[in-house]
């Protein structure tokens, strides 16, 4: 049998879930979400390339409160620390903190939803219980505590975060197993003899992908918030400088130096919005009834 | 009749919903040779489906429950099975087809990440195999360019094709048996004979057995060699398809088939059956179909008709039946 016309061998996951990752043509961009997109891919690159060039940027400088200019393109702070390098440095650490946290919640949104969507009874009510005890506690007060017990580092942040937030991606995917659990191809599946396992990850999620692709960019905008008010607060990391440890350390100076609190508040309207806009385009793009033929 | 391959007996099922207990399936028999295409005809809801869902251990519970009777598939029970053992014998040795194939393909994977899916979990092949299986299994079930096929999805497809597919699905692991539920009723009338063509040579070419549910006697006069009546729940004819319809034995049957208009014929009125099926909460004492029976006499009130066996391939549930 010939093999050449037939389409390349891709991978099951590829295969399940490739639709996510297509060709940005698929994406439909219309300005609006094409701008949105076109901020966090910039914010994206920028975060992650711009601080190798820095060396250290909690070092002092010799001049305070300098105004944007061009030796410092967004001034100086009261300690003479150069605002662009810690502009950069915060970038990174707010999106590694939103991606990571949102992954977390994600993770564990997802699997503990399927499981309670897919078996319902027993173990769809308590889990559901457990995850309305983690919403009826103010997320920023247990986040405060964890924080004040364990130590304000990085990955505990990013923790705290992401076990607070996978309630919201539970119900979400529960949810949806619930009503796509009794459809036919599912039952279909059963009567050729498929696995739980491969029902509930092959047939049901990738059905149910779309809006979970949505909660998850919202996990990841509501994280980067979550962690900026802790560190205005003054409960995040302080040798790691993020936008909302910045906002903290600006707010004193408000008067003297409105670009310490300017830079770090844009940086995170401006990647919130996008998020936010980039993400309510994709639960149109992502409904596969409204994907084209070929 | 050939050496039998699946012999059910006594099959009850019921559905426990809040007005009582719905008798779906009541004492029903069927028995299927190797390499025969069987049919099991009535109208909606006369517990056909249910009795194919019973057999294949896929009755919804709650609200169903299979109450009793055996289900011998080549010499075990399937109802004695654990689940994982019927896992094991759901789509390798009982393929299944399904009445719409645009709802039973799942709308968001591709055909070839369905079907070999499924040959993931009964045969051990490499990825290139199953892929070179998929395409020659499509090129069986006649689809045109099955290589470009592979990689499109369900929406994408005619209905006769996706009914191609489906039928590709049910018989990618070789099966002894195949259970077609209702097959051709969501396709128009050309396709489903080519559809019914089609089934028939695969069934033929693999040697393997056709369990065919239908409500359409003229589905059942192409396909079959011996047929199933059902009427609420119970069985109430079996005949080979030309005695079945040369020389009908039961009420139901006669009415189903004076009913059905035939091209070479004249007819001023339409023949149709009186009455309704009665409701399976409370199901009548005597036979349930005295109520729109033209022959019922007072014994039909009171008890339930036995099984008159006639020969080794036919009988019938009636106390009045002609013979």
């Amino acid at each position: 049998m010939s093999m050449q016309d037939t389409p390349p061998l891709k991978s099951r996951f590829a295969v399940l879930y490739g639709n996510l990752l297509r060709y940005p043509a698929r994406l439909r961009l219309d300005p609006v979400s094409g701008a949105a997109l076109f901020t966090l891919v910039a914010m994206l690159l920028f975060a992650f390339i711009t601080p190798l060039f820095f060396e250290n940027v909690n070092a002092m400088g010799h001049e305070s409160f300098a105004p944007p200019g061009p030796q410092h393109p967004m001034g100086t702070d009261d300690l003479g620390r150069d605002v662009f390098a810690r502009f950069a440095y915060g970038a990174r650490s707010s999106l590694s903190v939103g991606i990571l946290a949102a992954f977390t919640s994600s993770i564990i949104g997802i699997s503990l939803g399927a499981v309670a969507g897919f078996s319902q009874g027993v173990v769809d009510i308590v889990l559901m219980r457990i995850s309305e005890l983690f919403q009826v506690i103010p997320r920023f007060f247990l986040a405060l505590l964890v924080i004040a017990i364990f130590g304000s580092h990085l990955i505990f942040i990013i923790l705290t975060i992401g076990l607070l937030g996978w309630p919201e991606v539970a119900r979400i995917t529960r949810a949806e197993f619930l009503t796509l659990r009794e459809r036919e191809y599912v039952m279909a599946a059963h009567a050729v003899g498929q696995s739980t396992r491969s029902i509930i990850f092959g047939e049901i999620l990738p059905n149910a992908m779309p809006p979970l692709i949505v909660a998850m960019t919202m996990q990841v905008s509501s994280a980067i918030l979550l962690e900026a008010g802790l560190s205005f607060l003054g409960l995040g990391d302080p040798s790691n400088p993020s936008w909302g440890l910045m906002l903290n350390e600006a707010q004193q100076f408000l008067t003297r130096a409105w670009w310490m609190a300017v830079f770090p508040g844009l940086g995170i309207l401006l990647t919130v919005a996008a998020l936010n806009i980039f993400g309510d385009h994709l639960t149109d793009v992502l409904n596969p009834r409204l994907r084209g033929g070929r | 009749m050939a050496e039998a391959l699946l012999v059910v007996e006594g099959l009850n099922t019921v559905l426990n919903t809040s007005e009582g207990t719905v008798r779906a399936v009541t004492d029903v028999s069927v028995e299927i040779g190797k390499g025969e295409i069987v049919g099991i005809v009535g109208e909606s809801g006369c517990g056909k489906s249910m009795t194919v869902m019973s057999i294949m251990g896929l009755v919804p519970s709650p609200p169903g429950e299979v109450t009793g009777g055996r289900v011998m598939f080549d010499g075990t029970d399937l109802r004695t099975l654990s689940g994982a053992e019927m896992q094991k014998t759901r789509g390798r040795r009982i393929g299944m087809i399904f009445q719409d194939p645009m709802t039973f393909l799942n709308p968001v994977l591709t055909i070839e990440s369905q079907i070999s899916e499924m040959l993931r979990h009964h045969l051990n092949l490499t990825k290139a195999e199953r892929r070179e299986r998929v395409i020659d299994l499509l090129r069986r079930v006649r689809i045109p360019d099955p290589a470009r096929v592979v990689a499109s999805y369900p929406h994408q497809l005619s209905g006769g094709m996706r009914q191609r597919i489906l039928i590709a699905t049910a018989i990618s692991c070789d099966p002894e048996l195949i259970i077609a539920d209702e097959p051709t009723t969501a396709l128009d009338v050309t396709v489903q004979a080519q559809i019914l063509e089609l089934l028939k040579e695969i069934i033929h070419d693999m040697g393997s057995s056709l369990l065919l549910i239908t409500h359409d006697l003229g589905v059942v006069a192409e396909t079959c060699d011996r047929v199933y009546v059902m009427y609420a729940g119970k069985v109430v004819e079996e005949a080979p398809v030309d005695e079945l319809f040369r020389t009908p034995k039961h009420p139901y049957t006669q009415g189903l088939l004076a009913s059905i208009l035939r091209a070479d014929e004249r007819r001023d009125e339409l023949y149709a059956l009186d009455g309704t099926v009665p409701n399976l909460v409370d199901v009548p004492v005597g036979c349930a179909f005295v109520d729109r029976c033209a022959k019922a006499t007072a014994i039909c009130e009171t008890a339930g008709p036995g099984w008159t066996r006639n020969s080794d391939v036919s009988g019938v549930a009636c106390w009045n039946y002609e013979t």
